[in-house]
């Protein structure tokens, strides 16, 4: 394990996510909460997705959360989305042989060959609302399995590569990418991620459609602003989007 | 001093940005010239001392625009604001209850919105304990910095 880091494993959990919770619920805020611990789960009973879809957690597939502490306000919180996509990018991309055919899409989803192989959900935990003291990274990544039927078409690493591969193998390589993006990220700031986020995004500058909760609005993807929002321009006017689905159209 | 020549747009402009802004005056200068419009005063006070003509406006800021805008909420002791950019939730998932309804007890810590922002789930907790009074936003609202979300008295 990289120094500073602690890892817990377990054959079944409710969610990787919800027991970085319960961890960071127990410490005592202040001096000595500062390691940051992976949270693994060789399977989850109530895994989810964003705004409570089920994330299904069969055994074979990776369920890992980072619980880590942090020292900066909720907007640098949400960059490490992009951090997190880069690193589990990197890691497809790595077991594919394949760069150009693992991307990102926005915000923080990862696909192989247009298909979804990772799904990431990040919580904020602490006691004051502006300055969080962790943020929870809870990675979903398709190893052996994939849902057949599900939101945006999905794969997994068996069926791009042909050949058996083992979830702890997976972990070992994600939480030493995490490691390096994330210092990446803590030396260098946001500007270096966001671009290096760019250069393998799906979809910039081509039409694309997104989801929002009460709507679905068409427009080409322009760029990333520089808090991560998606700037889709149509109809003449330009919106930044903090939260919604993205899909190709 | 000869009959001045009032711009009247770029008072208007002024006074638009003063109520955007909320600030309690503007002032801008070019040349000779200067413009001070100043809102929520009584007598049109102002310094006399410096030699460019000057003129002062008390800009009338109608109830109707006051009550409409996001002051009174802003100010209140108990006002819970947004600490960032993102879309509110007023529950865990679309099918779960409201954190909070109008009339709830809720102390220090209680999460009483999620904010989400590149699809990161921020928790938004009372920072105050008392009585949730209003609550400003629905869920799937886009937000932003220093919005009023709820109020706790």
């Amino acid at each position: 394990m990289p120094e500073g880091y602690d890892l817990r494993a377990f054959d079944i959990l409710d969610s990787t996510n919800v027991e970085c919770r319960r961890i960071a619920d127990a410490r005592p805020s202040g001096a000595g909460s500062s390691d940051n611990v992976w949270v693994v789960a060789a399977a989850q009973s109530s895994g989810k997705g964003r705004r409570g879809r089920e994330w299904v957690s069969r055994p074979g597939n990776l369920f890992a959360s980072l619980l880590y502490a942090i020292d900066c306000d909720l907007a640098a919180a949400s960059q490490l989305s992009f951090v997190t996509a880069l690193a589990v990018r990197d890691v497809v991309a790595d077991i594919l042989q394949a760069p150009d055919i693992a991307r990102c899409k926005w915000p923080n989803d990862v696909l192989a060959r247009g298909k979804k192989i990772a799904g990431i959900l990040l919580e904020t935990a602490g006691p004051g609302s502006a300055a969080p003291s962790h943020v929870i990274i809870g990675i979903g990544l398709n190893v052996v399995h994939h849902p057949e039927k599900a939101q945006y078409p999905a794969t997994d690493l068996k069926n791009e590569v042909g050949r058996e591969i083992d979830a702890s193998l997976v972990l070992e390589r994600l939480i030493h990418t995490m490691d390096f993006w994330i210092a990446r990220w803590k030396n260098h700031g946001f500007s270096i991620i966001r671009q290096a986020w760019k250069d393998c995004a799906q979809g910039i500058g081509q039409e694309i459609i997104v989801r929002l909760p009460d709507e679905e609005v068409k427009g080409r993807f322009v760029d990333l602003d520089e808090t991560g929002a998606l700037i889709l321009e149509f109809g003449g006017k330009r919106r930044h989007i903090t939260a919604g689905d993205v899909f190709f159209p | 001093m000869s009959k001045m020549f009032v711009d009247q747009d770029v008072i208007r402009d002024l006074a638009t940005l003063l109520n955007e802004t909320d600030l309690s005056e503007i002032e801008v200068q070019n040349g000779e010239r200067k413009i001070r419009v100043a809102r929520n005063i009584q007598a049109a006070a102002t310094v006399v001392s410096a030699p460019a003509p000057q003129q002062v406006i008390a800009a009338e800021i109608t109830p109707a625009v006051a009550a409409a805008g996001p002051a009174p909420d802003k100010e209140h002791p108990g006002a819970i604001t947004s600490p960032m950019v993102g879309t509110a939730y007023t529950a865990p998932d679309p099918e779960s209850n409201d954190f909070i309804k109008v009339g709830d007890k809720v102390s220090v810590g209680q999460t009483l919105l999620i904010i989400e922002a590149m699809k990161v789930m921020n928790q938004i907790p009372a920072t105050i304990s008392g009585t949730v009074t209003k609550i400003l936003v629905e869920s799937a609202q886009p937000i932003e910095y220093g919005d009023v979300l709820v109020i706790i008295e």
